[in-house]
């Protein structure tokens, strides 16, 4: 079960530059709305990640 | 990177490769590490737009300064550490900025190519990274005078195998928005965007570094359920943010 949260936290990293390179491109093709939408996802996805990683309630 | 003049590795003379002053051609394949970046830097983002037709000649004498700067740092690096990380760094990046000024910003900007300039930015990059001090090949840490003695560290717990290619997997998609923001044409949209780009590629790096170091750590890691119960909160406002982003794809 850890591997497959393991693979899941790649996996988020992963899915965050994707959301981030999708925003970036949003934002020359002057789509402001939608990246704002994706770099929110990319910041949501990395934090989920991070989370994964290391949750802050844990004191290791 | 260190401050200039200044060096972490301290180097015994009698642990040096040799004594004497090296020369011009061995100094300068000793920093080819910073010297071709270096070059292909100059060449990318100053030489080739001060020798366009109408470049100022003042443009032009800078640029030929910079790359003077740039052969010249080498040969004082051993002698003079100070004058030669001046050179190279505060006259050359100088010379460089300079030339761009002088240039004015509808020649600097390269719209017909914008591949030459990142690529460019990246030689840059790798020139500062270049000027940081690095352990010379024949030089031990725990042999300099002031290396504490004792047994050596033993690590706590050896890393993944796959951990190296998961890190360059990661490392790779972090610098794509990074490369994207180079197509963005609009001025003002270009800097936020790359502003944005450096950004998401700062903090992908960062946390994919400790995904990927962490992998199969299992005495570093909390359990599976508390990670999971960590995540959920994120995990479910990406489920409405989805949800979300649908409806207004229906809708619209």
């Amino acid at each position: 079960m850890s591997k497959v949260v393991d693979l899941l936290s790649i996996l988020l990293v992963l899915g965050a530059s994707a959301a981030f390179a999708v925003g970036v491109a949003a934002l020359g093709e002057r789509r402001d709305l939608a990246a704002i939408y994706w770099l929110a996802i990319g910041a949501l996805v990395l934090r989920a990640a991070v989370e994964l990683l290391r949750p802050r309630s844990s004191s290791r | 990177m260190t401050a200039p003049g200044a060096s972490p590795f301290v180097v015994p003379p009698r642990l040096r490769r040799s004594g004497g002053r090296p020369g011009a051609l061995r100094a300068l394949r000793e920093r080819a590490n910073t010297v071709l970046p270096g070059l292909y830097a100059w060449l990318t983002t100053v030489a080739l737009p001060s020798v366009q037709r109408g470049a100022p000649g003042s443009a032009r004498l800078s640029a030929f300064l910079a790359l003077l700067a740039l052969v010249a740092a080498p040969l004082f690096v051993h002698e003079r550490p100070a004058i030669g990380r001046a050179l190279g760094i505060f006259a050359f990046v100088g010379c460089s900025l300079l030339t761009w000024v002088l240039l004015g910003a509808g020649s600097v900007q390269n719209a017909g190519d914008p591949l030459l300039p990142a690529l460019g930015a990246v030689a840059f990059t790798l020139y500062a990274l270049g000027w940081g001090s690095l352990r010379p090949r024949d030089v031990v840490p725990e042999d300099a005078p002031n290396a504490i003695p004792g047994p050596p560290l033993q690590p706590r717990a050896r890393p993944h195998p796959l951990s190296p290619l998961i890190l360059g997997v990661i490392l790779v998609s972090a610098l794509v928005p990074v490369f994207l923001a180079f197509r963005v044409v609009e001025s003002e949209r270009a800097l936020f965007a790359h502003a944005v780009a450096i950004l998401s590629a700062i903090l992908t790096i960062t946390v994919g570094s400790r995904v990927a170091l962490q992998l199969g750590q299992r005495r570093a890691q909390a359990p599976v359920a508390e990670r999971l119960n960590a995540a959920a909160v994120p995990l479910a406002l990406l489920a409405l943010s989805f949800g979300l982003g649908f409806l207004w794809l229906v809708v619209r």
